[in-house]
């Protein structure tokens, strides 16, 4: 037999058999989740460890509020309930974010260093999803619960009544502080392409996510603006969480969130486009 | 001592210089990560700035015995300290170990951990002299806090410093030979570092604790890496408390010297064992 | 689909350069290399033509830095050539990276693609809902390669617990699960013992014969050449020495007997000319 080396591909000229269907991607994302739970559930041990650490993650972030509070009644005028119900707020989308980007760290050393990358381009598949699949953190979602419990505390704490309505804003806004922050690291972790090795921007951006979850009125002028609207990390906690407490002050602000984030997201993509088009094209 | 045993030390000297020479020369080749580094410090020295200034305002003139200024220059030193201190040392073991390199490491004649410790001593210096001291002088211009009065001061810094550096590279060193008995323990390496962060007075001086941890707080080894220094460098500290502190830190670092001993041994018994 | 009669890679004046930077010596060039570099243009590959036809096994010879790696990469369509013409199963490689990833199975010998902590079969699964091969197909495939490659012990076991021989015998199943007309291997056999590369070699030539599967086999390992490929192609600094049987090649210059002979004979022919 010669030619075309077996059936199967004869078959299926330009992807005859099995068009593309709309759950191709959806239905591969579960697979992939899928081997990621069996790889946590292979090291048992470590799983709860990671849980562990984890809260207790969580816990001593929770102690410096709680120490800080019991020397000083407010900061910039927010009770310790609000600061709670905005650090809960910030866990949403931090956890979220968290889950699916383990990768962004690797990327620099295992992906572009060590050539990782090439094994992903022979696939049939876009490289960026591919990217974000092959590493779940199943264990950082357990910041989620925990987030939701601290909001539902102080919300009751502050007599805080929410209608449909509110959830659903929610969603969106917790939604959009995921895609946020996923853009800013795809945009940090495209700069692998260029630097040839770590560039330490991101353990500088991680640190500065406790930004995210302080009232940005205790910046001036420069910085304040800087985390608003140049690293907007106000947009991922601080800023929806705020406009729950105080629609009146905050609510305007807030409903840029989303197309804060949709231009973020935009911009870590054009990154990263660029980027695998210099790697493809002058290589490393 | 002898000629032969002279001439050993002036080599093993020679060799962990060159070690650290090494790893000051490789961080030099990370361009990307040289200039972005000198803007790291200072912009996380700003963050907490601006969040104390907001909590003093709110609590008053002094919160827990220090007032703004000397807040500041704790800050200052924290954060310009953390440049000198702060090293990888846990996950670099840990990934040796994971990826079987440190079996290749045991065939080199030199004391593993002990050229490790020394590369990180490269890096801290490396860090401290291009990060932190132009850092320092430029946060104390912004945000006018008063730098240390006298050499004497900057001598206490400069060493609780160091005593700081060693414990914190001895902890490390512990954390990332535990991986040898954990497979996969990146999250016993978070919890750590975690740890080290709130309990060495980092982000919140640990006179602020409620008065029943604080005695507890002051004996772990953790106060002794920011909480130490910190207050060297804001002149917080008496004399006698200064002596008292190097006291404690000399004294973890020989109990954590010889937990690490005792670790390297049972580990090296089991890389055998395993085969390599 | 491409016909029978397109040559499976077709390449002609194939260039590829890369801006290298070279370091200052010294603590003094290192602290002026933060501030401003020194590059110089590197021809990885330099103008080779290279048309191989459906059903080849050809053996892509060159030392470390030869340029081997590089083409392969253009081939696959991981890399995008500097200049030159390239169609590869009727398609230029880089411009449709995912549909012309359907077409080829990739081998890298110094890095693997089965996910490492689990077992051989999970791997197996995913490439078949990536492919997007039909069950049927998918057992099929699955009940024949691990008949031919003795995979059955193996389709349980982490990937992590694997020897060496093992991993590259699933590697090998995992290249070939969606039955693509063109194979490449990048030195599969770095490191096997002398069965393992026996047992390598043997499948390779049963693969080209029984299905007519192309084979491109980038190595400089001689004795694979010799078991696998009828042709040889031999690359060094970028250019091509030699394209022609393996039979000649052996016999290419005076006093040479064997393809090793032959090879080094020629780098250093090479050599001598610059």
């Amino acid at each position: 037999m010669s030619g075309t080396g077996g059936e199967s591909f004869a078959a299926s000229p330009k992807g005859g058999i099995h068009r593309r269907h709309l759950l191709y991607y959806p239905s591969l994302a579960l697979h992939y989740l899928a081997m990621e739970v069996k790889c946590r559930l292979a090291y048992r041990a470590d799983f709860w460890a990671g849980l562990i650490s984890d809260l207790f993650h969580h816990a001593s972030t929770l102690v410096v509020l709680l120490v800080l509070f019991s020397h000083i009644p407010h900061i910039k005028g927010w009770n310790r309930e609000e600061m709670l119900f905005i650090y809960g707020y910030f866990l949403l989308p931090f956890s979220l974010f968290l889950t699916t980007s383990a990768n962004y760290w690797e990327f620099s050393d295992r992906y572009v260093v060590k050539g990782e990358l090439d094994r992903l381009l022979i696939r049939p598949l876009p490289v960026l999803f591919q990217l974000m699949l092959e590493e779940i953190e199943l264990e950082a979602f357990f910041g989620f619960p925990v987030g939701v419990a601290l909001m539902a505390y102080s919300a009751s704490r502050l007599g805080l009544a929410w209608g449909a309505l509110d959830f659903l804003a929610l969603g969106i806004l917790v939604l959009a502080g995921t895609l946020l922050y996923h853009g800013v690291f795809l945009l940090l972790a495209s700069l692998a392409f260029w630097a040839e090795g770590k560039t330490g921007l991101m353990p500088l951006v991680w640190n500065l996510n406790a930004y995210g979850r302080y009232p940005i009125e205790i910046y001036r002028g420069g910085l304040r603006f800087l985390l608003t609207w140049v690293l907007p990390l106000a947009f991922v906690g601080f800023i929806p969480a705020a406009s729950f407490l105080r629609p009146r002050d905050w609510a305007p602000l807030a409903a840029l969130t989303l197309p804060v984030s949709l231009a973020f997201f935009g911009l870590g993509l054009l990154g990263w486009r660029a980027g695998l088009r210099r790697y493809r094209g002058t290589g490393s | 001592m002898s000629p032969v045993a002279d001439r050993a030390l002036v080599w093993g000297i020679s060799l962990y210089l060159h070690l650290a020479r090494n790893r000051f020369l490789s961080l030099l080749a990370y361009r990307a990560n040289f200039w972005t580094g000198v803007v790291i410090y200072l912009v996380y020295f700003g963050s907490y700035y601006y969040l104390w200034k907001a909590v003093f305002e709110a609590g008053g003139e002094s919160l827990g015995k220090l007032t703004f200024p000397q807040m500041a220059a704790y800050l200052g030193a924290g954060w310009m300290g953390r440049a000198f201190w702060f090293n990888n040392l846990d996950r670099e073991i840990a990934r040796e170990v994971r990826e079987g390199s440190l079996a290749l490491q045991l065939i080199r004649p030199y004391n593993y951990l002990g050229a490790r410790v020394v590369e990180a001593l490269g890096e801290g210096f490396f860090r401290f002299v291009f990060y932190a001291l132009p850092g320092l002088f430029l946060a104390a211009l912004l945000a006018s806090f008063p730098l240390p009065a006298s050499p004497w001061q900057w001598g206490a810094f400069l060493a609780a410093l160091l005593i700081g550096f060693l414990v914190n590279s001895l902890l490390n060193c512990l954390f990332g030979l535990l991986s040898f008995f954990f497979l996969r323990n990146e999250g016993f390496l978070w919890a750590k570092r975690v740890a080290v962060d709130v309990l060495s007075g980092v982000f919140l001086p640990l006179d602020l604790y409620p008065g029943f941890l604080r005695p507890l707080l002051a004996s772990l080894p953790f106060s002794l890496i920011s909480y130490f220094p910190n207050r060297a460098f804001a002149g917080l500290l008496s004399p006698s408390e200064f002596l008292r502190e190097t006291v404690l830190g000399l004294s973890w670092m020989a109990i954590l010297t010889l937990g690490l001993a005792l670790l390297w041994d049972r580990a090296r018994r089991r890389l055998v064992v395993q085969g390599g | 689909m491409p016909g029978d009669d397109q040559p499976a890679i077709d390449a002609r004046g194939l260039t590829k350069e890369f801006r290298k930077h070279v370091s200052r010596p010294g603590l003094g060039g290192a602290l002026l290399d933060l501030f401003s570099r020194r590059y110089e243009m590197v021809r990885a590959v330099d103008g080779i033509d290279l048309l191989v036809q459906r059903g080849e096994t050809v053996g892509y010879v060159g030392p470390n830095g030869a340029g081997k790696s590089t083409t392969i990469k253009m081939l696959t369509g991981i890399l995008v050539p500097t200049s030159g013409h390239l169609r590869v199963n009727g398609m230029v490689p880089w411009r449709e990276r995912a549909r012309f990833a359907r077409t080829i199975g990739v081998v890298f010998g110094q890095r693997s693609q089965l996910w490492w902590d689990l077992a051989v079969q999970e791997t197996f699964r995913l490439l078949q809902k990536i492919y997007r091969l039909p069950e049927s197909v998918y057992r099929e495939r699955l009940e024949e390669l691990t008949a031919t490659l003795g995979l059955s012990d193996l389709l349980a076991t982490p990937v992590r617990h694997l020897s060496l021989g093992q991993r590259m015998r699933c590697e090998l199943a995992a290249a070939l699960l969606h039955d693509p007309p063109l194979l490449f291997l990048d030195e599969p056999s770095i490191g096997l013992d002398v069965m393992a590369k026996a047992q390598l070699r043997r499948f390779l030539r049963r693969l080209n014969r029984e299905r007519g599967t192309t084979v491109i086999l980038a190595t400089h390992d001689m004795g694979d050449v010799e078991a696998v490929c009828q042709r040889a192609v031999v690359i060094n600094q970028g250019k091509i020495l030699y394209d022609g049987s393996v039979e000649r090649l052996r016999s290419l210059r005076a006093g040479t007997t064997t393809l090793e002979e032959a090879v080094r004979a020629l780098y250093a022919a090479a050599g001598r000319e610059k």
